[in-house]
């Protein structure tokens, strides 16, 4: 808890760039194209939050990075296929 | 606990604190293992539809009821069904599984009016929605009211008669619904009913008129639920496992150098969230 209040402005902006990607998901719903922009550009912009995180309080390591991109590749991966299983 | 397990799954000072699930390289082969089982389900859609049964619950009486609904709310004047106008959107749908498109031009230019002269529906004004892959009337009617080109078919004060039909066949190589709406306004001057002669090769294809009730199945709505329901397990047990790290690490009070996995729970609940809602079905 103490390291959310910590860094409230990083999690704000977080939850800041998760919305959008949301609300743009569920505004462009039955046009596959654009919610394929806003799952690429909600990943990528998920591992630059994690990189601006992580190098402005810790230090920053590739392993770091990597891990960001897993998980940013994994969720990618699901609504992708979403999307274009229809 | 074995310690494999304690390593695989929980902080531990034998994984340096970090689950060895969590690690890198286990997100490329949860990446991987998706990909290889969503090849799977893209390789044989007959097993993804018969275990998840995607039965598709449309028939024109509800996509005319649903739009004349809509319409109402509007002010609208209610659409008559027109039966010509029927056998029109049955003539597209089983042209369209006969040579494997969906759009309203065919491959060689032929325009959805096409259909309205073939059956002899001599229009003023003539309008065509079409959808795939629904299972339920009301996510179709609601995808057009979402869309402005068709909500403006669907809404128009222009069109008096409505005419619509549900067609079930293999479209590339997949079982697939499809429906076919079609608005007319009929000229004063109506055209007589012409004989129609086409050197087309109709598959047999089911469609299905006012009235009749039978079981549609969709292989692709299969493959969107087979999809979905992977999704969600793999979603659902790699939160769970951020959540326990989250927990261990804050109980134990552990000071380790790792992304953070709240920001990890909190960008996977958000794509959980967005896959429970997703809705299958396309429209054009």
């Amino acid at each position: 808890m103490r390291h959310f209040t910590r860094h409230l402005s990083h999690y704000l902006s977080l939850t800041g760039l998760l919305l959008v990607a949301l609300v743009g998901l569920i505004v462009f719903k039955y046009d596959p194209t654009f919610q394929t922009a806003i799952v690429i550009s909600l990943g990528i912009s998920f591992v630059i939050w994690g990189v601006v995180h992580h190098w402005l309080h810790e230090g920053l390591k590739i392993r770091l990075i990597l891990e960001y991109l897993g998980v940013a590749a994994f969720g990618m991966a699901i609504l992708l296929a979403l999307i274009w299983s229809v | 606990m074995p310690t494999v397990l304690l390593r695989l799954f929980f902080p531990h000072p034998h994984n340096k604190h970090r689950a060895h699930i969590l690690h890198p390289l286990s997100f490329a082969f949860f990446v991987s293992l998706f990909i290889g089982l969503e090849f799977l389900i893209l390789t044989h859609p007959d097993v993804a539809s018969k275990v998840l049964g995607a039965t598709a619950n449309i028939t024109p009486a509800s996509i005319i009821e649903l739009t004349n609904q809509r319409r109402a709310k509007e002010g609208l004047p209610t659409l008559k069904e027109d039966s010509v106008l029927d056998k029109a959107a049955q003539e597209k749908g089983a042209d369209m599984m006969a040579r494997n498109y969906w759009a309203h031009n065919a491959p060689d230019g032929t325009t959805p009016w096409h259909f309205f002269n073939e059956v002899g529906y001599s229009y003023r004004y003539a309008g065509e929605n079409l959808a795939r892959d629904f299972t339920q009337s009301e996510d179709i009617v609601d995808a057009w009211i979402a869309s402005s080109s068709h909500r403006e078919n669907l809404l128009s004060q222009r069109y008096e008669d409505i005419g619509v039909a549900v067609v079930e066949g293999n479209l590339k190589g997949i079982n697939t619904i499809l429906v076919v709406q079609m608005f007319g306004t009929k000229l004063n001057n109506v055209l007589p009913m012409v004989e129609k002669t086409t050197t087309l090769r109709v598959e047999p294809v089911n469609s299905l008129v006012q009235g009749e009730k039978v079981q549609l199945v969709s292989q692709v709505g299969g493959m969107f639920a087979a999809t979905k329901t992977l999704g969600i397990g793999l979603l659902v047990f790699i939160i769970f496992i951020l959540i326990a790290d989250i927990f261990v690490v804050q109980i134990k009070r552990i000071d380790r150098h790792a992304s953070r996995s709240s920001a990890h729970v909190m960008f996977l609940v958000v794509i959980l969230f967005i896959v429970l809602i997703f809705e299958g079905g396309k429209i054009f």
